[in-house]
């Protein structure tokens, strides 16, 4: 049974990567060192007060408190239920991989210290957004999120960096525009915002008003999610930014767009209610769209991180359709995706991170024999990738089959198609990955066969010397690495991120 | 203290003209102590301020007899919630002319302090005036002193592109002025009386003349002339860009609002809803003018280069707002105006608060590189972080990004046009303020992403006299976002009162 109970622990979780933040802004050059290590320390303790809240959780706990009255009636509202644990959780974790990460990669960068403060920053909104108790709190911390990542987008500071920044600000504003019409109007209709009911409106509203709303909140939140046609922003702007970045743009920040979506069909309309207007069967046909085009648009891409942030895309698509469907199997599996897929896509962005820095390389095809100079980025890189596919008993693996098993749940056996033929894709476009870089010879490997054997030193050193990354680079990586495989094998352990899901089903579906 | 209390409106307005004009005879000797003289005179405007919005906010609206003589007979000062706009004149001027300490020499010499400093007390005089006065001639005569002095402070600095701004607006505020005095004529013809209470009485008797019709149709475009309504908006841009930047700061973010305080004395407190007139078909018009106005305002924002151009366009815009949240009045149903008027009034103060830190911001800019272009300022974002960091959080702000000042005026205006059921008015602010932004984008980017300019390499942070200023209006700028409950115990009242509606009205819950 659910029980609130007033604490401290939500607000803690949004004010110490805001505290961590101010701090890495204070600290002056000569402490240079200290700005990665602070914002890790950061995303860890975040992280830790958030796992305090599990156990609870698992019994039924929602965690409240209201900070402050922003206008009359409106209220600064955190509330953290099992569902939105899931998603601070799996943020934190994310954070502190890649803020780790972050300490090896970003070495020598420029505007460390921007980068660093920003960072964590964006954690404190994630953990907000998670902790939204009303759609208030939820679009004030949303659209600062969406504003704080900027600078971590364009870090580069190149005019390609800043063309990837407008665009992705320009969908962002766009978006928001549709979501703010839609907070207000559904203000405006039930006179109140609160997440914590199954649903705040009424068919007697009428049908009309609802629908406009209902597509309103979709293109507000479907810019973030990324759901085709509205996803421009995703293959510029994830490739542009720092890799581990991209890591959090594309295990979360998209995932935020996704997460708003099932509030809104979980909170603000309600299960029975979007039963009832029919408009769940159509949006699961646009993300089935979205899901095969992506898959293919990911095929060509020879730029990796371009090629990975086609496949979020798709993913995105899973989660949505997933809570469309509104199965209890379909909606286990979509809730759980946003936790796996934070993982699978975090390390296959840091892999890329170590490609890239410790290569240099950005393309697919430059990537023969890789495998050999960075065994252990590849072979995380490999795990994630099988998990993408779907492989058991890998994280991946348990999405689909909930997926699966919720769309016939729902008679729907052509999402099921859909399902296969993406994983299907996935293994097109992940298994070539691999293959070339474990499997094809380098450059100069290739050069010293047809040489015919004849080892010069000077290829020696070029083909066989360990390029692997530093210990803080690689680390991150096989962590995630080991999140894919051990939250898929314990999937239905207590403690792990389905338990919750369970919880927070079963409320939603009531 | 409540005895005293009572004179402190009449007690503030006669400081600010009559330590106006003291000015040049202080300083004769030492023209820099116009500066402390002024600063002065504006703390105990300040003060006498502080205390009527104290009076008010305990006892209700002060009705203030000059002399003693009963009105219709002597002249009445009337302190009514919507006369709080007096306590941001007095707050900002202190910190303009805090301002001006040191900027001011940078635009003219030393010689020419005396007049400056007299203009700017004068010009506040004639706001707070305005604001507090019962009577309709005085009404007039206010705006004549509060117009002049602008005159007359944009073309201080005796470039000739001054002198033609100031020549544009002076030829547009006569027109404005003449409306407005011609009004008055008319409506003292009809009702042979100049309290305003008392011509409101009087109209019911008389009904609705062609007169009044016309006096009324005079107010509108006297008034909108000096709020920049679409079409009679060309003067502002040059005249705001062109002058000195504190009175910029002043002109854009409070003589503006002189246009818009006169349209709700006028509508509101002398025609009133109910009353003789169905003014609805008129606001109607002008609520679809605004709706144009902040369309054409952002628009040709965009295309500026000249950073305080850009703040200029972008107050057009934002005066559309304003003017759109008050204009959405139903006659027979006042309640359904409410919260436009809500949202209305408290961009009053927001865009204020707003406008004035980005003139500011761009002064201090303008003071240290001598450039005013954004492709002269690139990457001064390094040099000044200070000023820039401020100048972001305003723009931030201006955007209507939650959970800072802008967004409450969104909230409520958007709230209102649905209540109304216009919700295109909502559509086309929402694109304003989608452009608005993408501006804002463009200065955040060439201060802080773009490669610097070579030519700024020495400059470094506007001196304290500057920062104090700047940074205490950007805490307001948060302040009035986070805290929004704090100008809404005032503005709540005020735009009931303005409806015709008992002052605690509380609409959707609250």
């Amino acid at each position: 049974m659910l029980k609130e109970v007033n604490s401290i622990l939500p607000v803690l979780a949004v004010l110490i990567p805001m505290l961590f933040s101010a701090l890495i802004f204070l600290l002056g050059e000569k402490h240079s060192r200290w700005w990665g290590w602070l914002s890790f320390i950061g995303s860890a303790s975040t992280l830790s007060i958030l796992l305090l809240m599990l156990p609870g959780s698992l019994k039924g706990t929602i965690f409240k408190i209201y900070l402050m009255m922003i206008v009359p009636d409106v209220w600064m509202f955190l509330r953290v239920d099992q569902f939105g644990l899931v998603l601070g959780i799996s943020a934190a974790t994310l954070w502190t991989l890649a803020s780790l990460h972050s300490i090896g990669y970003m070495k020598g960068e420029h505007a460390l210290k921007r980068y660093f403060s920003f960072l964590i920053l964006c954690l404190a909104w994630t953990a907000g957004v998670a902790a939204s108790g009303n759609l208030f709190t939820y679009l004030i911390f949303y659209e600062l999120f969406s504003i704080t990542t900027y600078p971590l987008i364009v870090h580069e500071e190149t005019p390609e960096a800043l063309a990837a920044g407008k665009k992705y600000m320009i969908y962002i504003l766009v978006g928001s525009s549709f979501l703010l019409f839609a907070i207000i109007y559904t203000y405006f209709l039930s006179g109140t915002l609160t997440l914590s009911k199954p649903g705040i409106l009424l068919l007697t509203y009428g049908r009309t008003p609802l629908l406009i709303l209902f597509w309103c909140y979709m293109l507000g939140f479907g810019v973030k999610a990324a759901v085709m046609p509205l996803h421009g922003w995703v293959p510029d702007a994830h490739p542009i930014a720092p890799a581990p970045f991209s890591a959090i743009l594309s295990g979360i920040m998209v995932a935020v767009g996704a997460f708003g979506i099932m509030r809104t069909v979980f909170n603000v309309f309600g299960a029975t209610l979007v039963r009832e207007l029919g408009t769940g069967i159509i949006m699961a046909y646009i993300v089935s769209f979205t899901i095969v085009v992506s898959s293919l648009f990911a095929l060509d891409q020879d730029n990796l991180k371009r090629r990975l942030a086609y496949s979020t895309i798709g993913q995105m698509g899973y989660i949505i359709l997933g809570t469309v469907l509104l199965t209890t199997c379909s909606v286990w599996g979509a809730m759980v995706h946003i936790a796996n897929h934070a993982f699978m896509k975090g390390t296959l962005f840091l892999c890329a991170g170590n490609i890239i820095k410790q290569t240099g390389k950005h393309n697919i095809s430059e990537m023969r024999g890789i495998g050999k100079k960075l065994p252990l980025t590849m072979a995380a890189f490999t795990v994630a990738a099988l998990g993408m596919i779907g492989t058991p008993p890998l994280v991946g693996f348990i999405s689909k089959w909930y997926l699966c098993l919720g769309s016939l749940d729902a008679n729907e056996v052509i999402f099921v198609v859909v399902l296969l033929i993406s994983s299907l894709l996935g293994a097109a476009y992940f298994l070539p990955i691999v293959y070339t870089a474990f499997f094809q010879k380098s450059r100069e490997e290739v050069s010293i066969e047809a040489d015919g054997g004849h080892v010069t030193a000077a290829a020696e050193t070029g083909g066989r010397k360990s390029l692997e990354a530093p210990k803080v680079m690689i680390i991150p990586v096989l962590l995630g690495a080991a999140g894919v495989f051990f939250v898929g094998l314990f999937a239905e352990v207590k403690y792990f991120p389905l338990s919750l899901i369970k919880i927070a089903a079963s409320f939603f579906l009531k | 203290m409540i005895e005293f209390s009572q004179h402190c409106p009449v007690l503030m307005t006669i400081t600010l003209i009559i330590g106006g004009a003291l000015t040049p005879i202080v300083s004769i000797s030492r023209k820099k102590f116009s500066f402390w003289w002024a600063f002065f005179v504006s703390l105990l405007a300040f003060f006498f301020c502080s205390c009527a919005v104290w009076r008010l906010y305990t006892m209700g609206p002060i009705s203030y007899w000059l002399s003693g003589w009963e009105p219709p007979y002597g002249i009445e000062v009337y302190f009514d919630y919507v006369s709080t706009i007096t306590f941001l004149m007095t707050a900002l001027g202190i910190l303009v002319i805090v301002y001006s300490k040191r900027y001011i020499l940078h635009d003219i010499s030393e010689e020419k302090l005396p007049t400056y400093y007299t203009l700017v007390l004068l010009i506040l005089g004639g706001m707070v005036g305005f604001s507090v006065t019962g009577d309709m001639f005085n009404l007039y005569v206010f705006l004549e002193i509060l117009s002049l002095s602008g005159y007359a402070l944009i073309a201080i600095t005796e470039e000739k592109l001054n002198a033609m701004a100031s020549f544009k607006y002076l030829v547009m505020g006569s027109v404005s002025s003449v409306s407005v005095l011609l009004g008055v004529a008319l409506l003292y013809n009809v009702t042979g009386t100049l309290n305003m209470a008392d011509i409101a009485l009087r109209l019911q008797q008389f009904g609705p003349t062609t007169a009044v019709y016309v006096a009324l149709v005079l107010f509108i475009i006297g008034f909108s002339v000096k709020a920049a309504l679409f079409p009679v908006h060309a003067w502002l841009p040059d005249a705001h860009a062109l002058a000195p930047s504190p009175v910029s700061a002043l002109l854009s973010g409070l003589v503006i609002k002189i246009g818009i305080v006169g349209m709700l004395r006028v509508l509101y407190c002398v025609y009133k809803l109910g009353g003789p007139v169905d003014f609805t078909s008129v606001t109607n018009f002008m609520g679809w003018l605004a709706a144009v106005t902040v369309l054409v305002g952002a628009f040709f924002a965009f295309f500026q280069d000249d950073i305080k151009m850009i703040f200029a366009y972008s107050s057009i815009s934002n005066i559309g707002y304003i003017l759109m949240g008050i204009s959405l009045v139903s006659f027979t149903q006042p309640e359904r105006g409410y919260l436009g008027m809500m949202g209305g009034l408290v961009h009053v103060f927001n865009h204020a608060i707003i406008k004035s830190t980005l003139f500011l911001c761009a002064g201090a800019l303008i003071y240290k590189t001598g450039f005013r272009k954004l492709s002269d300022l690139r990457g001064i974002g390094k040099k000044m972080p200070i000023t820039c960091g401020v100048l972001t959080i305003a723009a931030l702000s201006i955007a209507g990004i939650p959970p800072t000042a802008g967004f409450i005026c969104k909230w409520y205006i958007i709230l209102g046009t649905i209540e109304f059921g216009k919700p295109i008015f909502a559509v086309a602010l929402l694109l304003g303020a989608m452009l608005v932004f993408a501006y804002y984008i463009k200065i955040i980017n060439a201060l802080f992403f773009r490669e610097p300019n070579e030519s700024i390499t020495e400059v470094d942070e506007a001196p304290l006299s500057m920062l104090v200023p700047i940074i205490i209006l950007a805490i307001g700028c948060l302040v009035m976002g986070i805290f929004a409950y704090l100008p809404l115990a005032v503005i709540r009242p005020a735009a009931a009162t303005m409806l015709g509606l008992p002052s605690t009205y509380l609409p959707l819950g609250g």
